[in-house]
């Protein structure tokens, strides 16, 4: 079974339209909302027991973090929808948005009444410009339905969504970041706490979730917490999207079950050419740690499986590596990319992002040195859990595992000067 | 309260306090780099991180609140590794180049290295090189040197209201910089070298002239407005290298305007009077002190003889000591003439007989950032008293509102919250319509009637109001019946009352005697003298001068050139000598500045402050004191004998003390009488000193000048006064006055009101104003 939660329209066609998606059952569970049939505590009670853990990378309940903005404390609150999709490999938000927006927008409408938000918004990266341009015409037509707005049909209940178009960094994916550069300030992280459910958007308490959470929200609502729960595992509710990509012969989104082997996932994706076999797997996105071929062939799909295996599962985008492939310069490839997209507050991020580049550009031109792996190990060490933001850790953890992993690859391009793989 | 333990000290803290401030207040030191007191959290050098119990990582000590029962550790294993390794990240691409770098020896990232660096680095890549640019005459830039811990930022946005310096880029491409390639423009921009804690941002004209260890430093007071702000002058041998800030609370925290730090530049200038000069029928001729001070008191007494001693006028800078004031109130009274005053930026004195013992504000600086509605009147506050800008951020930070009314739409660096602004000449009748007065002449517009009643709604709903004025108020043709105006409104809001006074020292001026109408402790004279002004307008034949340029120093220049040209005896005591001055003159004494010399300033809080010499006084210098006690002497004027400054002031503080002096200032009956005159239908003059050149010194700071605001030849009408005169901006014009006439360049602007010439004194184009109509005509 696949394609049932966010990717429910997917097969429909005009998949993103308003009449389509109510010919599923879309806007039903907004509709009750309105006719009063259903309680904010009904709903973070149901999203509770469906185990919906975020999206975004971390995994956090969502149930739980919906309770932490009480929707009858009075004053100003906002829900926001993180679209930056920025994790390297990660690209499901950017089709849930092109091919599902309703379900964005009632995820976003449940969210904002279940947490007395009557304002919600939706930052997209900069670079999504026809996902922004799809939803700004699902939200062009909410609104002339009269889904949203002040007041919705005629119920004392108000919420009004803005599409945001980011400017293109990876940072503004991090929460405080993102809400900064909402603001129109610079995207640098916020030190926690305050965390945002206290001090948030404009200073005002603000929930933020991942695209797919808030998508998989109303899906829940409508057909149980029971039957979300079911599609995966005990502690790892429903379906995630994996964005399977790198040497695979159908690289594409999936959305299956949680728990799902990770053998049937790469048969999904066509699995590996002829001749070829797998090296490695990043399984939730660039900032996880990698984990070697034969260990990713035993394991599930699920948030404790891959923890178990020392990896994580994080935004769910899988990164295959087979044999011809370089640990050397994909670590390094890595580190440009943080380096490029470290926001430069913290010492410890600014500097060292750029310290790991100029070590592994060494090692690539063959004047790697001795010591340079224990340098590198290092930086790395320091950098973890001494930075304002978790970007901290999505540099170390990749360079911690990755010579960790295939130290003697590493090894053999400093002594040697090239590369073990030759093609 | 909770209960915490940092490094095994049981310490009681406020719930909320962070632990950075927590330890400080214990004396336990823990590094820091971005986090500054005075500044807002921003938690990203990493370098105050610490220990706590059950927490995996360590924590950052500057934005982590302590709760109760929290167990901290500074200086644990785990604790010192989480410092050192974020030092070794801000050294990497740091350049190390302490040997040529200015910050070397008072470096905060040089000595926490000391304490908290390994003794070597991994580090073996290629630095990082950043661009450096010119931010303007006051400071250097070093941007390969700066460790972004974004404190010069900060500054900007919340301290000087200006946020001139930013963020660019990302990573480690991050720069701090002006957005566009600009000057800093606050006139506070000075702190940033005080900021900045390394060697990023430091003071331009300190650039590679000493090292800090070798310098002396002499704590004193910069003498450049009201406020007297506390200063440290830096030293070596004979000369002065660089101000600092003297942390005081009271008077300016440890901020400093740039007026105050860059001023030493004037006094080791190269017009530095050296020796006493008489004017002879052969010229010029230098004299030893000694036969300068008998010469001196002969051709005085010869003056006096002939001339009567009422022809006598001494007048003398607002920035004197109060013991200068005491003795030159002395000096002036014995040689039989009341005719002494040091207000001479002012023209209306006609409440002069009500006014209290000495103009000093009912109120403190913390009173200024408590309040919660502040009313500024005829004030341009940020150029007048910089530093007191900062207090009003911090009341408004409290959530006060800030109120004005003036006669031209100056720029604030703080937010307003409604202004209303007049030309100057309606400025008595909007503060009467204010105060709910009747019986005006009806000329206001209903609009700012009713936006003046608003505002006074307003601030009668506020707990604690202050009223701030300055110079457009005390310069006004009628400033007194405004004085009037405000203590009536002073007493219908409760609210305290905060005068900008002319020069550091006015209050001491009054105390001391420097006034037409009263003596020392305000001690009633048997007939008024006459003010500055008039004893200029009267064309008397002798005029004393002590530590001004009346030529830029008085509000209406020309007046006091005629008459000084016409006198048969002008004796000068000054620290400077210029050709405007030989031209006047006919005996220049040379005096020290207040680098060079002990006095005391009391400040517009009533404060008594105390300077001591940093330096010997330059060339035949005397301090203005002993001058002023030699020409006693040699008067003959009896009680001149002082040994030293300390018992001039010990003398006037005794007069002060037995003197029982009655508040004379009974305003109440004066308010039945007050006459408003109609605005005439002539330009209305508009005056004001540009902020870097209040004084002789000042005016002599080569950076000031180059960052002077406002002191181009320039006269500044209203766009439509412009249509209606058929003038265009940027036009030669010619100013013409009865006797005098002078050119400038028209500059037109929205923020002047109709009906007004605004031009700048304190400036050679304008140093022949004088008082009366004044016309514009075309070149
Ligand atoms: C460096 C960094 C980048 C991030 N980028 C994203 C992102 O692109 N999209 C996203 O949903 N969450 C991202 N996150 C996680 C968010 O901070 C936040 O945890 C998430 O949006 C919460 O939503 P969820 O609970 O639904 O997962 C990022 C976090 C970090 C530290
Ligand atoms: S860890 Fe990096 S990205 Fe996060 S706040 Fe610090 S410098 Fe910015
Ligand atoms: S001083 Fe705490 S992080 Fe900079």
């Amino acid at each position: 079974m696949a394609n049932e939660v966010c990717f429910r329209t997917l097969s429909l066609e005009d998949p993103t339209s308003l009449s389509t998606y109510e010919s599923i059952g879309g806007y039903s569970t907004w509709k009750s909302i309105i006719k009063g049939e259903l309680t904010a505590i009904n709903i973070v009670e149901e999203l509770k027991k469906s185990c919906l853990r975020g999206r975004g990378g971390a995994g956090f309940p969502t149930g739980l973090k919906w309770s932490f903005l009480n929707k009858d404390i009075p004053g100003q609150k906002y829900v926001v929808c993180n679209s930056d999709e920025g994790e390297p490999g990660t690209c499901k938000d950017r089709d849930i948005m092109r091919y599902n927006p309703h379900q964005v927008i009632e995820g976003l409408a449940i969210a904002g009444f279940a947490m007395g938000a009557d304002t919600g918004y939706n930052y997209l990266r900069g670079e999504y410009i026809e996902p922004f341009s799809v939803m700004e015409h699902a939200l062009g037509e909410a609104y002339s339905a009269g889904l949203l707005g002040k007041g919705v049909m005629g119920s004392s209940i108000t919420f009004n969504l803005y599409n945001h178009l980011g400017a293109g960094s990876y940072i503004c994916g991090e929460e405080t970041a993102l809400l900064n550069s909402l603001e129109g300030g610079r995207g640098l992280p916020r030190f926690k706490p305050p965390f945002p459910a206290n001090f948030g958007l404009y200073g005002k308490p603000t929930t933020v979730n991942n695209t797919e959470s808030f998508a998989s929200v109303p899906v829940i609502l409508e057909k149980g917490a029971k039957w979300f729960l079911e599609l995966g595992t005990d502690n790892s509710g429903g379906t995630k999207i994996f964005s399977v990509s790198g040497h695979v012969m159908k690289p594409g989104n999936f959305e299956v079950g949680l728990g799902i082997p990770f053998a049937d996932l790469l048969s999904m994706a066509g699995g590996l050419a002829t001749d070829r076999t797998l090296k490695a797997v990043i399984p939730g996105g660039s900032s996880m740690k990698i984990l070697a071929g034969e260990i990713m062939m035993q394991v599930n799909m699920d948030y404790d499986s891959l923890r178990n295996a020392g990896s994580s599962l994080g935004s769910g985008a899988v990164i295959i590596m087979d044999d011809t492939t370089c640990m050397v310069s994909v670590l390094l490839r890595l580190a440009e990319f943080y380096h490029d997209e470290s926001c430069g507050q913290c010492s410890p991020c600014r500097e060292g992002t750029g310290w790991l580049v100029k070590i592994l550009n060494r090692i690539i031109k063959g004047q790697g040195k001795k010591g340079d792996l224990d340098t590198l190990v290092n930086i790395a060490n320091n950098i973890e859990g001494r930075t304002i933001c978790a970007f901290g850790e999505a540099v170390a953890w990749p360079i911690q595992s990755f010579i960790d992993n295939f130290h003697d690859e590493f090894a053999f391009f400093v002594k040697e000067g090239h590369s073990m793989i030759i093609n | 309260m909770v209960k915490i333990v940092i490094d095994g000290h049981e310490l009681q803290a406020s719930a909320g306090d962070m632990i950075i401030e927590v330890a400080d207040a214990a004396d336990i030191y823990i590094p820091r780099f971005c986090y500054h007191k005075k500044l807002s959290i921003a938690a990203n050098c990493r370098m105050c991180l610490v220990d706590v119990a059950n927490n995996g990582k360590s924590l950052p000590a500057c934005a982590t609140p302590v709760v109760e029962g929290m167990q901290i550790s500074t200086k644990s294993a785990k604790a010192l590794y989480s410092q050192r390794s974020v030092m070794e990240f801000l050294l990497i691409n740091h350049p190390l180049d302490c040997p040529i770098c200015d910050q070397g020896g008072e470096c905060e990232l040089q000595d926490l290295s000391m304490g908290y660096g390994w003794d070597s680095s991994k580090f073996t890549e290629e630095k990082r090189v950043v661009a450096d640019y010119n931010i303007g005459p006051f400071i250097t830039t070093n941007m390969t040197r700066c460790i972004h811990c974004t404190r010069c930022i900060r500054f900007g946005k919340e301290i000087a209201g200006v946020q001139d310096l930013g963020l660019i880029n990302r990573g480690d491409d991050v720069e701090v910089r002006t957005y566009v390639d600009e000057t800093v423009k606050s006139n506070l921009s000075g702190n940033l070298i005080d900021i900045c804690p390394v060697g990023a941002l430091n003071s331009k004209p300190y650039a590679f002239q000493a090292r800090s260890w070798e310098l002396k430093s002499t704590a004193s007071i910069a003498p450049h407005d009201c406020l007297g702000a506390n200063i440290f002058l830096h030293t070596r041998e004979q000369k002065i290298f660089r101000v600092v800030s003297k942390d005081n609370q009271q008077v300016n925290d440890i901020w400093l305007s740039d007026r105050d730090r860059f001023s030493y530049l004037g006094i080791q200038h190269s017009e530095r009077l050296p020796k006493p000069y008489f004017k002879e029928s052969n010229g010029w001729i230098e004299k030893n002190w000694h036969d300068a001070l008998t010469l001196t008191s002969a051709k005085l007494k010869i003056n006096i003889d002939k001339y009567t001693p009422k022809q006598v006028a001494g007048i003398i800078s607002p920035n004197s000591t109060f013991e200068e004031l005491y003795l030159f109130n002395k000096l002036i009274r014995a040689l039989g003439t009341n005719n002494i005053d040091h207000r001479i930026r002012e023209q209306d004195f006609s409440d002069q007989e009500f006014q209290p013992l000495s103009p000093t504000s009912m109120m403190s600086a913390d009173d200024l950032q408590t309040s919660d509605g502040i009313l500024i009147v005829g004030s341009n506050i940020g150029v007048e008293q910089p530093l007191l800008t900062i207090d009003i951020k911090s009341a408004i930070g409290n959530g006060a509102k800030i109120y004005v009314i003036n006669p031209i739409d100056h720029k604030f660096n703080f937010d307003i919250a409604e202004k209303i602004i007049v030309n100057s000449a309606l400025l008595p009748q909007l503060l009467a319509v204010m105060g709910q007065y009747d019986g005006l002449p009806g000329e206001l517009a209903n609009s700012i009637v009713n936006e003046a009643r608003s505002i006074f709604a307003s601030l009668a709903n506020c707990k604690k109001v202050s009223i701030v004025t300055g110079a457009h108020l005390y310069q006004h043709k009628h400033a007194s019946t405004m004085r009037v105006l405000l203590i009536e409104l002073q007493k219908q809001l409760s609210a305290k009352l905060m005068y900008l006074t002319q020069g550091a020292n006015s209050t001491g001026a009054w105390l001391a005697g420097c006034i037409p109408h009263r003596t020392t402790a305000g001690e009633i004279v048997s007939s008024n003298g006459l003010s500055a002004l008039d004893s200029f307008k009267e064309n008397l034949q002798t005029y004393i001068l002590f530590g001004i340029e009346p030529e830029l120093d008085c509000l209406y220049p020309g007046n006091a050139m005629n008459a000084l040209k016409q006198a048969s005896l002008v004796i000068v005591c000054s620290p400077y000598i210029t050709e405007q001055m030989l031209g006047y003159a006919d005996i220049v004494l040379p005096i020290a500045t207040f680098a060079e010399t002990d006095g005391t300033y009391i400040n517009l809080f009533g404060s008594k402050q105390k300077t001591s010499p940093a330096i010997l006084p330059i060339y035949d210098c005397k301090p203005g004191w002993e001058v002023l006690r030699d020409l006693g002497n040699s008067l003959d004027i009896a009680g001149m004998e002082y040994q030293s400054n300390q018992e001039v002031y010990q003398e006037v503080t005794d007069v002060l003390q037995q003197t029982k002096y009655s508040n004379r200032s009974n305003l109440n009956k004066t308010t039945k009488s007050l006459k408003f005159v109609s605005q005439s239908a002539d330009l209305n003059l508009l005056l004001e000193w540009p902020e870097n050149s209040v004084d002789c010194i000042t005016r002599r700071s080569y950076a000031l000048q180059q960052a002077n605001t406002f002191s181009k030849p320039l006269a500044y009408i209203n766009p439509e006064d412009a249509d209606r005169l058929s003038l265009i901006d940027g036009e030669q014009i010619i100013l013409v006055q009865q006797v005098c006439e002078f050119p400038l360049t028209l500059s037109v602007e929205q923020y002047v009101p109709k009906n007004c010439l605004y031009i700048p004194l304190g400036i050679e184009a304008t140093s022949n104003l004088t008082e009366g109509k004044i016309e514009i005509k075309k070149c």
